[in-house]
């Protein structure tokens, strides 16, 4: 039998493949707590500039001001003062794999992320606590002009550029967490695509959080300009601590005339992780921004991507697949807002909940006053896999034009018995059939990952499901 | 055969302003409208919880689309003179008439103008069946034991400033109680009606169904735009029996200057049937909480509610269906129209809760919006707790469809005309459920007169 602990048996395997933790000592740790203090010395570690330092400020004064949101899941427990806001695990950032640390390549090593890259993978950025110590892009694309670099790097090479968009999408004082983020943020990825380049291979960054008791702050800050396309995959782990951690990041994508981006999310954090992030894109004329958003892990999990459409023929697609399993809570969802006539949006959403896991979409669809010829469309579909699981949906629309067409569809059911009854009868295990009907209820969802993380998808919900029955 | 009774109205002294009401003024009422000790205890209960709770602001989830902050709540009057009985219908005011229609449509009539019951009717059948149509304080000293059983039972005094202020200060409620298996082929009407500026009233209805009875209620709310704020805070609370069968028409047909502040909730009981229909046309404001519990196994709820706002008109509709226990059915459908600058808000919930399993629950609303200065909200919301349940909800924003106007417009007919038989159509299900032939012409030329303008 494996060794768990009462907060780990939905997530069995998880302690095997991604529940180690290596002992490194970090170059540099704040101390715990947040004050000016503090902000200042990460600032000034990381040598920015002085309207940087302005903006940290700025940002804390109002995360101080700003209440806890009293919706959506618990976030009562979140103790500020106990987290470590900054860790720097090496002194440079490392240029090719072989500069990357030995203790710290193993921790990569046992995500699998080299051999990934030596596939085929475009690039990779993997965030080890808050620095990126390793990013390296295929030559042909930094010919092209393409920029993918950790987001500290970006504000000292490009730091024109990087001033333009920064914060431009979410300000501070959009909520709480964005304040927090914007305070305190280390890490994340800057990628500018120049005019008319297409990025042809997803690129890939993945993010772990290694000490215990530390905030993972990255942000995220995506350019796409005219005509040009990329596509973005993040992953997400954590090992396995006793007390609580909390990520909370903030990413911001400009999609401009013509372009395209999709953003690709697979969450799964171990159950003491704290997820609350807040992602956002504006999409311009005739732009499309796709959110591909899984989430697995973490113990709250409290994120709606959310896309701006700023100028006629702009598109949102949402798919959000959450799966909560004992302890969880996924608050999941999406925003599409129609600023601008003839824009469209298609959200689809998937929630699994199992074993007193409570999993929801919460989501907005707004029609603001001028925006005409507008549609929109919600599909939201949740299975709840036992009597103590509970599922929510909170859809809000709010429309201002008449010239719309909006809808929303949504149902609730668990497996159904006769597929299981058709399955079991040809001879398949009840888990095993419990698993494949999960996986082909996410289909939708699965079927437009890269296939890698479709078989990394698809393995997860078979381990998730795997000790359901029985 | 009818039977007309006159009812004199309670008479209080309460300071005439809400600003000036304290705990004396509120045992003076009591007193004065001659109230057994359980009702006195309650008000003082309900107003000790006022004194110490806020009108809501839009901080609370449910009252983030409509702003209250505007209302100079202090100058109201929650008092007036009874206005004088009448001993027939020919002695209503004349605006009262008109919406009351032919006595065979109904089995009991009651006339609630401003503070208190100014007409009373009951045909010699419901009386025969032991069926109790009464203002409340009348019933309180007729059959204490039975008004105390069910005063107070679904709508509690402290659920918000407003159901407290209702339980505190409300002059007179009206009392329907059928006994078991007693069915009523026509429907008891209760109308409430409003004439003195600036009066807030807080019109209180209880129903109750015992097990196996049948029944019909109208629930009709008119004023014809005095002059002043207008300001309604009503609660019903209705019980349906096991086996008892209710179908409940609500009303809304207030004037343009009328804020109105309401809960209304049914409990179901095992195998119980409750059906409740709802047109909202007046109103410069209406808040709205309509909630169907399901109590018993086999319990059905089914709503059928219509809304049409515009000029300035704000309607915020809460409806709640609480599946409480398993194998319990509920059905709804809200359809609303927009024009001019109006906004609407549905803001609908259906929960399952964790031992409901075979429920089975369907919500849908359908917004047509006919203004580019309209705005529609939508928020049908789901907390599913069972997992052997059925549950589907969906809901619609947009024009009159497109398809249609082009097919009505193809044979001859204009569009202005076509979008108006269109909207008709699209009310039609609702309004074809109001059980009074005479209220369903007066509200559908109301619905057409909306949609024609």
């Amino acid at each position: 039998m494996k060794e768990n602990t009462d907060t780990l048996d939905i997530r069995e395997g998880y302690r095997e493949k991604f529940g180690f933790h290596d002992d490194i000592a970090p170059v540099f740790k704040s101390r715990r707590g947040l004050d000016q203090d503090v902000v200042r010395e990460i600032s000034a570690m990381k040598k920015e500039p002085e309207w940087m330092l302005a903006f940290r400020l700025k940002a804390l004064e109002h995360f101080e001001r700003k209440p806890l949101p009293t919706w959506g899941g618990n976030v009562a427990e979140i103790d500020f003062q106990n987290i470590f806001y900054y860790l720097k695990p090496t002194d440079e950032q490392g240029k090719s794999w072989d500069d990357v640390p030995a203790d710290i390549k193993r921790t990569f090593d046992k995500l699998g992320i080299p051999e990934a890259e030596q596939k085929f993978l475009s690039g990779v950025g993997a965030q080890y606590d808050s620095e990126t110590v390793y990013h390296k892009i295929k030559e042909d694309l930094a010919n092209k002009g393409v920029i993918f670099l950790d987001t500290g790097s970006a504000l000292e090479q490009h730091p024109e550029l990087f001033r333009q968009y920064f914060g431009t999408i979410i300000p501070p004082s959009d909520n709480k967490f964005a304040a927090l983020n914007s305070a305190v943020w280390s890490g994340g990825s800057f990628i500018y695509v120049p005019k008319g380049v297409k990025v042809d291979l997803p690129l890939q960054a993945y993010f772990r959080i290694n000490a215990q008791n530390m905030g993972q702050f990255e942000r995220t800050l995506i350019i796409v300009d005219e005509g040009a396309y990329v596509h973005y995959v993040e992953g997400c782990t954590a090992p396995i601590y006793a007390s609580d951690s909390l990520h909370s990041a903030v990413v911001e994508i400009i999609v401009k005339k013509g372009a395209r981006c999709r953003y690709t999310t697979i969450q799964n954090w171990s159950n003491n992780v704290y997820n609350l992030v807040t992602k956002r894109a504006a999409a311009y004329q005739d732009a499309t921004m796709e959110w591909v958003d899984a989430n697995l892990g973490s113990k709250l999990t409290m994120k709606y991507p959310s896309v701006y459409m700023m100028e006629p023929g702009a598109h949102a697609e949402i798919l959000s697949i959450a799966f909560a399993g004992k302890g969880q809570h996924q608050d999941a969802g999406g925003k599409v807002v129609h600023v601008a006539s003839n824009t469209t949006s298609n959200v689809v959403s998937k929630s699994i909940s199992k074993d007193g896991g409570r999993a929801g979409y919460r989501g907005l669809v707004k029609v603001a006053k001028g925006a005409v010829d507008c549609k929109s469309t919600v599909r939201c579909d949740a299975l709840l896999l036992d009597e103590d699981s509970r599922s929510d949906t909170y859809p809000y629309m709010e429309i201002e034009e008449d010239r719309v067409s909006v809808g929303h569809e949504a149902t609730v059911s668990k497996i159904g018995d006769e597929q299981l009854f058709y399955l079991m009868s040809r001879g398949i295990p009840e888990a095993e059939a419990a698993g494949m009907i999960v996986s082909g209820f996410i289909e939708p969802i699965t079927k437009e990952l890269p296939m890698e993380y479709a078989v990394e998808m698809n393995r997860l919900i078979q381990l998730q499901m795997e000790g359901s029955v029985g | 055969m009818t039977r007309s009774e006159t009812v004199a109205a309670p008479r209080a002294d309460l300071p005439a302003r809400l600003g000036g009401v304290n705990a004396e003024a509120v045992a003076d009422l009591a007193a004065c409208a001659g109230e057994p000790a359980f009702m006195a205890a309650r008000r003082s209960r309900a107003w000790a919880y006022c004194e110490k709770t806020p009108f809501p602001t839009r901080l609370e989830e449910l009252w983030r689309r409509t702003d209250i902050s505007g209302l100079k709540w202090d100058s109201l009057l929650v008092e007036r003179d009874p206005h004088p009985a009448a001993r027939s219908v020919a002695e209503l005011p004349a605006e009262l008439r008109s919406e009351i229609g032919p006595a065979e449509e109904r089995s009991a009539l009651v006339v609630v103008l401003d503070t208190g019951v100014v007409f009373l009717e009951r045909d010699e059948a419901l009386i025969r069946a032991g069926v109790t149509v009464l203002p409340i304080a009348k019933a309180a000293r007729e059959k204490p034991a039975l008004v105390e059983r069910i005063l107070g039972a679904t709508v509690r005094h402290d659920e918000s400033r407003f159901t407290g202020l209702n339980a505190a200060l409300g002059s007179d409620g009206v009392l329907v109680h059928v006994p078991a298996e007693v069915a009523l082929e026509k429907p008891i009407r209760v109308l409430v009606a409003r004439s003195t500026p600036d009066l807030m009233l807080f019109p209180h209805l209880v129903v109750a169904l015992e097990s196996g009875a049948r029944a019909t209620v109208i629930e009709e709310y008119v004023s014809s735009g005095e002059p002043g704020t207008a300001v309604v805070v009503p609660v019903t609370e209705i019980t349906v029996g096991e086996r008892a069968d209710l179908h409940v028409a609500t009303l809304f047909r207030w004037a343009g200057n009328v804020y109105h502040f309401g809960v209304e909730r049914a409990r179901i009981d095992r195998e119980g049937r409750f059906h409740w229909t709802l047109a909202a046309l007046g109103g410069k404001l209406i808040k709205a909480d309509m909630e169907m519990h399901l109590e018993g196994e086999g319990a059905e709820g089914k709503f059928s509610g219509c809304y049409f706002g515009n000029e300035s008109q704000h309607f915020d509709f809460h409806t709640f269906q609480n599946h409480v226990v398993g194998h319990t059915t509920s059905d709804l459908l809200f359809k609303g129209a927009l024009r001019d600058r109006a906004r609407t808000v549905y803001q609908g919930l259906i929960r399952v809760n964790k031992n409901a399993q075979g429920s089975d629950a369907y919500q849908a609303n359908r917004n047509l919006i006919l203004s580019d200065k309209a705005r529609a909200d939508s928020i049908p919301s789901l907390e599913i707790e069972a997992n052997d349940v059925r549950c589907t909800h969906g809901a619609t924003v947009g024009q009159v469809d497109s398809e249609q106007l082009f097919y009505l417009m193809a044979r001859g007919m204009n569009k202005h005309d076509a979008e108006r038989l269109i909207i008709s159509g699209f009310f039609e299900p609702v309004l074809e459920r109001i059980p009074s032939p005479t209220l369903r012409a007066l509200v559908t030329e109301a619905m057409d007169r909306k949609a024609g303008n």
